[in-house]
């Protein structure tokens, strides 16, 4: 299969969904005229006219709420937030309206939003550029919310987003824009609420998600040459979570480790701990194990950026610790 | 004024005790010295006598309880008197304790509350599931998990041993336990009917009698099995000719003396002699070290009625016979009757066991942990042997030697054993 990036994945999906339905357009700060930070909207002004691909003020709340009434009124808006960081802006925009409408109205109406985002730690962006928030959108009834690890699923779960009929937040995380993989070519939809087993195991599951899926398979190289086989899963979907994947490999391995870059404090590894401990208790055989970023704002000190984040290392010494 | 009973403490080493038994109940007038109750230890049962007059008005520690020494047990009033138990006063059971330590399989939920020691049983939760479904009673499961942990595989690997293939219920379990009934993989679960018509299955057949082993005799059956595991016995077997040891005993026991010693007392002279000369059998193996004791102390085995004791004559090789006789008289006795004292019953560093008076000519000993060796003795028979190349008859006793291997070789062991054949075939020797 050829491999593209990360980032010309999203662009491939964007380019196959404005072509597919053209209801579909996209709005954000500098994506028309710069091609977007990442290069992931390069080319397409040229393609689908600058109607369908709108650069806006930097006004977060004008934008989303640009994005509602367009859906409300029929389009299907891809609203880029250029920061994951930048959605507490429109924050009522998002958790008031586009969350709530289609409820309040009795169904009678929906809003098939996309709120691309992009999250996490790159080159000392600072504690205000580099937050994973996915956790939030979480804890609001009425969003989906995807999280792709690699281009395959970057290109699937977008495809997916724009075609779902409820408002969805795209998490995309920065530094994988630039991460090559396979791509299928043509119409590739990644099922949204479905986690994907990555690595089968018996001993252990680990489950992370977005860029630290690198880190958990890396972890599960070095626990294999230990002799641990670690079931690796990649969650990408936060909203609704797949209880289903995640119940049946905890059954067959009977111990539990969530690794996200988001803070670890009442984040998705809290959620999904509380999950399994709720339903899975009499398969559980040793701690369930959570890790994630130190409770601090992310530092822009590089040195210092490194030490809040979970590392392989920690991945693997939690494993041993609970295998025993 | 009241007079408050407590758990007596029995010596330097005993920290708690069980009434076995109260004698007389609330309300009987009692007399200083009377036996009010029976106590045991660990070692020993022991008879509680009335410190004074009066009227037993309150019993606080019921059959059965395990208390701290010092822990109240009861009272005595004047007639009349009233007596009031203060809250801080009454002793803390420890009964539910000790009861849950001997007792057999406990139901799982049962088990996670704490247990003996105050610690609880951690183990996971799967682990803990298939546990119940197998009804295991996990304190006998080997815990291999991180931080003590009882997880699934410590199950499995319990389950594959076949420890555990018996269902039954707690009730069940323990009945068995109490009447040595081996239990066997079933279908169904075993429950407490089943085993009562197995018992009266028996008891039809049979008509034996079933006693739950408890008490001194429980102690006993540990420390016999305790020692006979830990410590690879081995019994040599060597004859003595007791003409001298006869002719000494006839000297001594001459009625200007005022002395009856035992053959005995004089081999209990005659040991402490011989083990001077060899400390590594006046040795234990205590805690992966070899302790060779400084003092000689001999325990000489006593038979009751139902039961064996072994009270320990100290220092023996400082001694004359006839100190030795009257403290091996007065310990034997009070033996007997139930009166010695902890302190009395330990601290041995080797054991004479004597079965001559019933006819044995042989047997194998088994040692008095942590002593390394013991001697059994056995009868005096006249017999033919060859003395200087004539056929001619004498007094003629075998001695049993068993010693623990894991200290003492057999050719150290034959040396010691003819020391002691041939001071008894020459006493004199004891004077070089």
């Amino acid at each position: 299969m050829r491999e593209i990036t990360f980032s010309e994945a999203t662009l491939e999906a964007m380019a196959e969904e404005m072509e597919r339905d053209e209801r579909v357009f996209v709005m954000g700060e500098d994506i028309a005229r710069q091609g977007g930070i990442f290069g992931q909207f390069k080319g397409l002004p040229a393609r689908f006219g600058t109607d369908r691909v709108k650069d806006t003020p930097i006004s977060e709340t004008a934008i989303v709420g640009a994005g509602v009434g367009a859906a409300l009124a029929g389009m299907r808006p891809v609203v880029d937030m250029h920061f994951a960081d930048f959605i507490g802006v429109a924050m009522d925009e998002v958790f008031n309206q586009m969350a709530k409408i289609r409820y309040m109205f009795g169904g009678q109406t929906t809003v098939p939003v996309v709120l691309r985002a992009p999250d996490g730690i790159i080159r000392s962006a600072a504690a205000q550029h580099s937050q994973c928030i996915e956790a939030w959108m979480l804890h609001i009834p009425g969003l989906k919310v995807v999280i792709p690890s690699n281009p395959a699923d970057a290109k699937g779960l977008l495809k997916a987003a724009i075609r779902d009929d409820n408002p969805v937040i795209y998490f995309e995380h920065k530094a994988l824009f630039a991460k090559k993989g396979p791509v299928p070519e043509g119409d590739h939809l990644t099922p949204i609420g479905k986690a994907n087993v990555v690595k089968e195991g018996t001993d252990v599951t680990i489950i992370s998600y977005s860029l630290t899926m690198a880190k958990a398979l890396n972890a599960a190289e070095k626990l294999a040459e230990e002799g641990l086989k670690a079931e690796v899963i990649d969650l990408r979907t936060i909203s609704p979570i797949d209880t289903e994947t995640i119940y049946k490999s905890v059954q067959k391995t009977n111990r539990l480790v969530i690794v996200h870059e988001a803070v670890k404090t009442g984040g998705v590894g809290a959620e999904i701990a509380s999950l399994v401990a709720e339903e899975m208790m009499d398969y559980l055989d040793a701690p369930i194990v959570r890790l994630g970023m130190k409770y601090v704002p992310i530092p822009f000190s590089p040195a210092l950026e490194s030490l809040v984040l979970p590392t392989v290392d920690d991945i693997v010494q939690s494993v041993k610790r609970i295998v025993g | 004024m009241a007079i408050e009973i407590q758990m007596p403490k029995l010596g330097l080493t005993m920290e708690e005790g069980t009434v076995v038994r109260w004698l007389k109940k609330e309300g009987d007038k009692v007399n200083a010295g009377e036996i009010l109750a029976e106590i045991t230890t660990d070692k020993i049962s022991h008879e509680l006598e009335a410190p004074g007059d009066g009227i037993l008005a309150k019993i606080i520690v019921g059959e059965g309880k395990t208390v701290p020494c010092q822990a109240l047990l009861a009272a005595l009033t004047s007639p009349g008197e009233k007596y009031e138990v203060s809250e801080d006063t009454a002793p803390e059971e420890k009964a539910a304790v000790s009861q849950a330590a001997t007792s057999g399989p406990v139901e799982c939920k049962t088990v996670a509350s704490p247990v003996a020691g105050g610690s609880r049983i951690k183990i996971s939760p799967i682990a803990k599931a298939l546990a119940k479904k197998g009804n295991i009673d996990i304190s006998l499961v080997n815990a291999t998990g991180p931080e003590g942990r009882i997880v699934l595989k410590d199950i499995e690997a319990y389950l594959a041993s076949g420890q555990s293939k018996v269902k039954a219920s707690p009730v069940a379990s323990k009945m068995a336990e109490e009447y040595s009934v081996q239990l066997e993989p079933s279908e169904s679960r075993i429950m407490k009917k089943d085993i009562e018509q197995l018992m009266n299955a028996k008891s039809a057949a049979l008509l034996a009698e079933r006693i739950p082993l408890r008490g001194i005799r429980k102690v006993i059956a540990e420390r016999m099995s305790q020692s006979w595991n830990i410590a690879p016995h081995v019994t040599i077997n060597m004859e003595a000719d007791m003409t001298e040891a006869m002719s000494l005993r006839e000297k001594i026991n001459q009625p200007k003396s005022g002395l009856k010693v035992s053959y005995t007392d004089i081999l209990t002279k005659l040991v402490a002699h011989a083990l001077t000369s060899f400390p590594t059998v006046n040795a234990s193996l205590i805690n992966g070290e070899i302790v060779k004791h400084s003092e000689i102390n001999l325990g000489i085995a006593v038979a009751l009625d139902d039961a064996l004791i072994v009270p320990v004559i100290k220092n023996v090789a400082s001694l004359g016979i006839g100190e030795i006789s009257a403290q091996i008289k007065d310990m034997a006795e009070r033996a007997r009757t139930n009166k010695l004292m902890p302190d009395e019953i330990s601290g041995g560093t080797f054991t004479i066991t004597n079965l001559g008076m019933y006819g044995v000519d042989s047997f194998t000993p088994i040692i008095n942990q942590p002593e390394s060796a013991i001697l059994g003795v056995n009868r005096i028979v006249e017999k033919p042997v060859v003395v200087k190349g004539a056929v001619v008859v004498r007094p003629m006793m075998n001695l049993s030697l068993s010693f623990d291997h894991r200290l003492i070789d057999g050719a150290l062991a034959a040396r010691f054993l003819g020391k002691v054949k041939e001071l008894l075939e020459n006493p004199a020797l004891l004077f070089v």
